[in-house]
């Protein structure tokens, strides 16, 4: 890495820079194509947009702050709720072999369905409303966490066992000091996973169940007003959350933690 | 007196095909003694260990610890891991305190206990450091404080100076010593190397290649304490070597210093 690590800073910027810049371009060159038979928005009307939505203008009732903040918070109650309850029924999995048995197919294989599968079953359960995709949420975030705290709990050495035993350790304390202590690595890269895939699924259930308010909810609204370039908007500001969660969130603690937790060796 | 006592012990491991690690062992290490196991690697050396911690069960023979048969472990073993098998999330201070914490040891005795010992390995000042700050020798050292912190009535001690460059095994094995003069703590101590087993055992007991078995017991007869280099511990050596399975005798003969 060292031809690359170390390159000088206007270059970094540059190639950071370089692909923007084609994304925009090739935006801009699928706007003009377009055109003659779609009003599709192209960067310069979008970022007109983005400037009116910014400075206040009202969009489908509210405020395009009122939109992302609402959809922050129903991600980030869902998650919460989620990851706890993931947690929750990981320490149980970890725990009882019983549990294992019993609980263990069930997160396998609600990992494998993708969270917006629950719709139907979510409207059932709490019609059409902000409870519904808060449900959808809480499904998509608690797998990963689950299952990830699981593999983490069963990743503990047989030495590191063995020292609990020499010690003469109740079940309760070896879970306590050995097992849960050595699984927040993989607990870490559960609540990434989890983290991301309920920031998209908070989206999409907005669009099909109709809360009003949200980023989802106004990009599918304008089928119906023909505002594109506000539904653009939202999308920038989608991939803006997705890159912080991605960049921000969790990258640095799980580095510092695996660092630490001894996975790789500090250089 | 006897501490431990082996009757014919043998370890069989079943897995995709049986193999037997160790046959026939009998082996007493006496209260107090510095008892080095030595022999060729795969001969069940581990194996012999995990089986006084109470880790492993034998699959024929009995093992005696104070004159009770060994059904699971306990503190009064304490083992020092061949990689010492620290707990990468804790501090020094921190590993030596929860293995204490785990054998239910009030807190108190656990503040005054920490500051004792990691001061009798050396290790004073990294207190907060965590194993991936330490080197091989540090974290041996942490493991062995950690062991000691048990109160335990025998140190099984896993080639923990193997991994170790020739310096720094040197200095750790003359700081067990002193560490061994100042707790009178039993220790059983397994290597492959000849002359690290000269030079710590009162006795040196040697292991045939895999299965393991008894081959000879050799008392060290040596004072104490010792000079690395001194011819007793040159004569001991070869004594040791000659008894070793493989050994050929040789015109000029090199003794291992590794
Ligand atoms: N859990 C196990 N299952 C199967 N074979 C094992 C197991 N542990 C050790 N062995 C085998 O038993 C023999 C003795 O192993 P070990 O006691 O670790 O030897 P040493 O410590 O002297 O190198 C080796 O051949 C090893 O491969
Ligand atoms: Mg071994």
């Amino acid at each position: 890495m060292t031809g690359r690590g170390t390159q000088s800073w206007p270059r970094t910027v540059l190639w950071t820079a370089a692909p923007a810049v084609l994304g925009l371009l090739l935006w801009a060159a699928v706007a003009a194509v377009v055109r003659p038979r779609a009003p599709l928005p192209g960067p310069v009307e979008t970022a007109g947009r983005l400037v009116e939505l910014l400075s206040g203008q009202p969009l489908l009732d509210h405020t395009i702050f009122t939109h992302a903040v609402a959809s922050l918070a129903r991600w980030i109650v869902g998650f919460l709720i989620g990851a706890t309850v993931g947690m929750a029924v990981a320490t149980l999995i970890g725990w009882s072999r019983v549990a294992e048995r019993l609980l263990m197919p069930m997160v396998y294989v609600a990992q494998l369905i993708p969270g917006l599968a629950w719709i139907p079953i979510a409207i059932l359960l709490f019609g059409i409303g902000n409870t519904a995709t808060v449900f959808m949420i809480v499904l998509t975030a608690l797998s990963p966490v689950a299952v990830n705290m699981v593999a983490g709990l069963k990743s503990a050495s047989e030495d590191h066992l063995r020292v609990a035993r020499m010690a003469g350790a109740r079940a309760r304390d070896t879970f306590r000091h050995v097992l849960l202590p050595g699984s927040i690595p993989h607990l870490l890269s559960g609540l990434r996973v989890g983290l991301g895939n309920s920031w998209r699924v908070v989206v999409a259930a907005e669009m099909v169940v109709g809360t009003g308010t949200g980023l989802g909810y106004s990009i599918i609204q304008s089928r119906w007003t023909l505002d594109y370039s506000s539904a653009f908007v939202c999308i920038i500001l989608i991939c803006v959350v997705g890159l912080l969660i991605e960049y921000l969130g969790f990258a640095k603690l799980e580095e510092a933690t695996i660092r630490r937790w001894g996975m790789v060796q500090a250089s | 007196m006897t501490l431990i006592e082996m009757r014919d012990v043998g370890v069989t491991y079943n897995g995709s095909e049986a193999v037997q690690a160790l046959d026939g062992v009998d082996l007493a290490v006496r209260e107090g003694e510095f008892l080095c196991v030595l022999g060729p690697s795969g001969c069940g050396k581990t194996t012999l260990l995990n089986l006084v911690a109470g880790f492993i069960m034998p699959t024929t023979g009995s093992i005696r610890f104070d004159g009770r048969p060994i059904r699971e472990p306990g503190p009064d073993r304490a083992v020092v891991f061949q990689d010492a098998a620290l707990f990468p999330w804790l501090s020094v201070a921190g590993n030596v305190d929860v293995a204490m914490r785990m054998a239910g040891r009030p807190k108190h005795e656990r503040v005054q206990t920490i500051h004792r010992l990691i001061e009798m390995v050396g290790l004073e000042g990294f207190e907060n450091a965590h194993p991936h700050e330490l080197s091989g020798g540090m974290r041996q050292r942490v493991a062995i404080a950690r062991a000691l912190a048990l109160q335990p009535r025998v140190l099984l001690m896993d080639e923990p100076f193997g991994a170790l460059d020739a310096q720094t095994r040197e200095r750790l094995q003359d700081e067990l010593l002193e560490i061994w003069e100042r707790t009178k703590k039993t220790v059983l101590f397994v290597t492959h190397n000849v002359a690290e087993a000269a030079y710590l055992g009162d006795r040196i007991v040697v292991l045939s290649s895999r299965p393991g078995t008894v081959i000879a017991q050799i008392n060290a007869g040596l004072p104490r304490p010792r000079e690395r280099l001194s011819d007793g511990i040159r004569d001991l050596e070869l004594e040791l070597m000659r008894t070793l399975p493989g050994y050929k005798e040789q015109p000029t003969l090199t003794t291992e210093r590794t």
